[in-house]
């Protein structure tokens, strides 16, 4: 436990004076502050709306997509980077020739890149609601979730780049990464749009499609959540998508299989990693 | 009986079709300064990495101080100086060494500036990396490495983009811990560094320990004596003359003499009214130890 946390602020201490970390940390800061400046461009527009929540909804529509995207592409490029850098410079087997093991390193590594991407998450997530609640209030659906699933949605993401990159080059690792999230995402509207409509075959095969994409890479049931749990709750449009099934919040076993995902694919980077040669 | 400060017992590792360390063992007393000999590719940094559990070997049990290497614990007094290592650039040693203090659980800054002071170097200590020659990362590594009391230390090539003065504090260094208890293991291909610290070595050859020991143990007479005189053309003469096949050197000549006629050479020089200083059998130099055990026409 003392050799993790000793290799967490090593790690941190790293990241936080790398420019792979300082460039998009202040790119996701301009996120939410240009958000501000275009909601202060707009208002006197917003104000003539009928309902606070739905203008709201609508901003949130057009903004959070967008930080969850920016915030997928550093988790992939850090995930991707972090740990063949560290072992191709020679600096995880500098580490683990220390009186630590192999577990440790990549816990207290791992951890450190953890920590580093959730405040870019938590930037670009709750500063773009911030932006959004100073110009149009509102009451978030679920306060709780809010904060928690864009962290959970973090791990899945990272979980899944770190074990890429332990067997791939890191170009092909970034790729294959965003390839998967962005057609889990994808598919998680897809899947919402024809749950929606009467049924047929293709709407079928896009369900099926949308379980093989889901239990492959659970990550969008954690982004619904977090986005629904971050809209207005007394919005008229999000009520009146949910009442035909669109917009409405995962159940609860997927939350709990993409936790379970997670944890299981963390497991599967360490035994990599400890069958891998550092040098 | 105490376990030695190393102890290696059938180590192996392949890459693929190549075999990188074939079966070895080996054991490394307790503040030896013992050197890994060998040409580029012998298996050398591939020994020590293994060791440290920094590449998986394929077999093998490696024991220091008496702890299995795959037990972390067993590492609490080992330091390492990579041969290739890029530090985070904007890291200072000063912080560095607080981090490896924080995972070693014990370690002070003023450690760490002794041994810069031994290597001047402590205008380094606060300096990023990356602000930094070649050399001075080196330095600074170094100084990393013997901060504190280190109980082994695996050097792989310490004297890269070293000047000559840091060269001879190395040295020193190196005889210091070792005066402490200390063991080391160095990987350097500079004989005359080597000859200069270590009485021991292991020579290696395509992966495989070819011969180990003591260099006393492990050198061989050259068949030759060599002679100092101020005449030396007197004394080939003389030589010629009682059957020696003689070559002139510098300082004196050389006679071939089998080892066991040596007294009786000794005998006649000293009774041939021709003035010497000494006399000596010619034993192999490491250059020439290294040549016939792990040099490329060793096989």
């Amino acid at each position: 436990m003392r050799t993790t946390s000793a290799i967490l602020l090593a790690g941190l201490r790293q990241l936080s004076r790398s420019r792979l970390v300082t460039i998009p940390v202040v790119l996701a800061l301009l996120y939410p502050g240009l958000v501000v400046l275009i909601l202060s461009g707009t208002h006197t527009a917003g104000k003539g709306m009928a309902d606070a929540a739905d203008a709201a909804m609508g901003v949130m529509f057009m903004t959070i997509p967008m930080a969850a995207t920016l915030a997928t592409g550093f988790i992939m490029i850090l995930g991707s980077s972090l740990l063949p850098e560290e072992i191709s410079a020679g600096r995880a087997g500098f580490w683990v020739a220390q009186p630590v093991s192999r577990d440790s390193y990549l816990a207290g590594m791992t951890l450190a890149s953890f920590a580093v991407c959730c405040i870019v998450s938590a930037i670009l997530f709750f500063g773009t609601s911030a932006a959004i609640l100073a110009f149009i209030p509102y009451r978030p659906t679920a306060v709780g979730w809010a904060f928690l699933c864009p962290l959970l949605w973090t791990a899945a993401n990272l979980a899944l780049v770190t074990v890429v990159s332990l067997y791939l080059p890191r170009i092909a690792s970034i790729i294959i990464c965003l390839a998967l999230a962005g057609f889990s995402n994808f598919m998680g509207s897809v899947s919402q749009v024809v749950g929606a409509l009467p049924g047929g075959s293709v709407a079928s095969t896009m369900q099926t499609v949308y379980w093989v994409s889901f239990f492959v890479f659970p990550a969008d049931p954690l982004l619904r959540l977090a986005m629904s749990g971050l809209g207005p709750a007394d919005s008229s449009i999000q009520m009146m998508m949910s009442s035909i099934g669109f917009m409405t919040s995962p159940p609860a076993w997927q939350i709990v299989y993409a936790l379970i995902w997670s944890a299981a694919v963390f497991l599967l980077a360490g035994a990599r990693f400890r069958r891998m040669d550092l040098a | 009986m105490t376990s030695p400060a190393l102890h290696v017992e059938g180590l192996s590792k392949r890459y693929g079709r190549i075999e990188a360390l074939r079966p070895m063992s080996i054991d490394i007393p307790h503040g030896a300064v013992f050197a890994l000999l060998g040409s580029n590719g012998a298996g050398k940094s591939t020994f020590m990495k293994a060791v440290l559990t920094l590449v998986r070997p394929d077999s093998g049990t490696v024991l220091i101080d008496g702890v299995d290497s795959r037990d972390p614990s067993s590492r609490r007094s080992v330091r390492y100086l990579p041969e290739i290592i890029r530090f985070p650039g904007m890291l200072t040693p000063l912080a560095l060494h607080a981090m490896l203090s924080d995972v070693r659980g014990c370690g002070t800054p003023g450690e760490l500036r002794e041994r810069c002071g031994q290597l001047s170097c402590e205008e380094l200590l606060e300096r990023p990396f990356s602000k930094m020659s070649r050399g001075q990362v080196q330095r600074s590594a170094i100084a990393m490495a013997f901060a504190g009391d280190p109980g082994i230390l695996f050097l792989d090539e310490p004297s890269n983009g070293l000047d000559p003065e840091a060269r001879i504090s190395l040295r020193t260094m190196i005889r210091d811990a070792a005066s402490r208890g200390a063991t080391i293991v160095l990987n350097s291909h500079l004989l005359g560094e080597v000859e200069a610290v270590c009485r021991m070595a292991a020579f290696m050859r395509k992966g495989a320990i070819v011969a180990s020991g003591e260099f006393s143990s492990l050198v061989k007479h050259t068949g030759r004596a060599r002679i100092e005189t101020v005449e030396p053309g007197r004394m080939s003469e003389f030589l010629v003359t009682a059957g020696s096949e003689v070559f002139v050197c510098d300082g004196g000549v050389e006679a071939s003499v089998v080892e066991n006629a040596f007294p009786a050479l000794v005998s006649a020089v000293a009774s041939s009214g021709i003035p010497f200083t000494s006399v000596e059998l010619r034993s192999e130099s490491l250059e020439d130890l290294f040549m016939r055990l792990a040099g490329a026409g060793s096989e």
